[in-house]
């Protein structure tokens, strides 16, 4: 609970942190100004509702719906549900993305969002061949 | 794989959920169990096996289709 307080307070700081330098310091329409706007803006709405609702969450928490959370984290159904709602998520998703950087190849948009897409599809590919090999030998 | 999970718990007049909190896994999981829609693993088959007191065996029905 520390940790997960810690680490909104810490996104929180950044997300303002990069609004300000948008405002204050990469002023006018460039690609900084907008990067820092958009990120600031993703982190501090992320941090604030990572905040409220642990705040949520403590409020209403006793020993019942802890013990009901701990027994549906650990929950081996759960566990093997979340495990193939994943793979099928990588599954669907690797060839859209594998698509849509074709396609924005194709159509010629900006050179950096292509390789910013295939940027993406190797990180996929580099995730799973990595977590592959990791739990070969784990498993 | 078939199993008489449902038989053996109605035997011991226990509930769904009494038998959840005995193994500590959730209701809908004893539900999937029953229906035979969820293969468990062997720890909760065991588990399973111990509290109703009887072998693996008798629990869950291992046939020709399950490639034993």
């Amino acid at each position: 609970m520390k940790k997960e307080i810690l680490i909104s307070v810490l996104g929180l700081a950044a997300g303002i942190i990069l609004i300000l330098l948008a405002m204050f310091v990469f002023t006018g329409s460039t690609t900084l100004n907008g990067v820092c706007y958009g990120f600031g803006a993703a982190l501090l709405a992320l941090s604030v509702g990572n905040l409220v609702g642990t705040s949520v969450k403590k409020a209403v928490e006793t020993p019942e719906t802890l013990k009901i959370q701990e027994i549906e984290e650990h929950d081996e159904r759960n566990i093997r549900i979340r495990e193939r709602a994943g793979w099928n998520t990588v599954r669907i998703f690797t060839p859209v993305l594998c698509f849509l950087t074709l396609a924005s190849a194709l159509i010629g948009v900006e050179l950096y969002v292509t390789l910013a897409a295939c940027g993406l599809v190797l990180l996929v590919a580099g995730l799973s061949i990595g977590s592959q090999i990791y739990y070969d030998k784990r498993l | 794989m078939e199993n008489r999970i449902k038989e053996l718990r109605a035997a011991r007049g226990m509930t769904q959920a009494e038998l959840a909190e005995i193994i500590s896994v959730s209701s809908r999981t004893i539900i999937s169990l029953e229906k035979g829609q969820y293969n468990p693993s062997v720890l909760l088959a065991r588990k399973l096996s111990l509290v109703f007191a009887c072998p693996i065996e008798e629990v869950f029905l291992f046939g020709e289709e399950d490639g034993i």
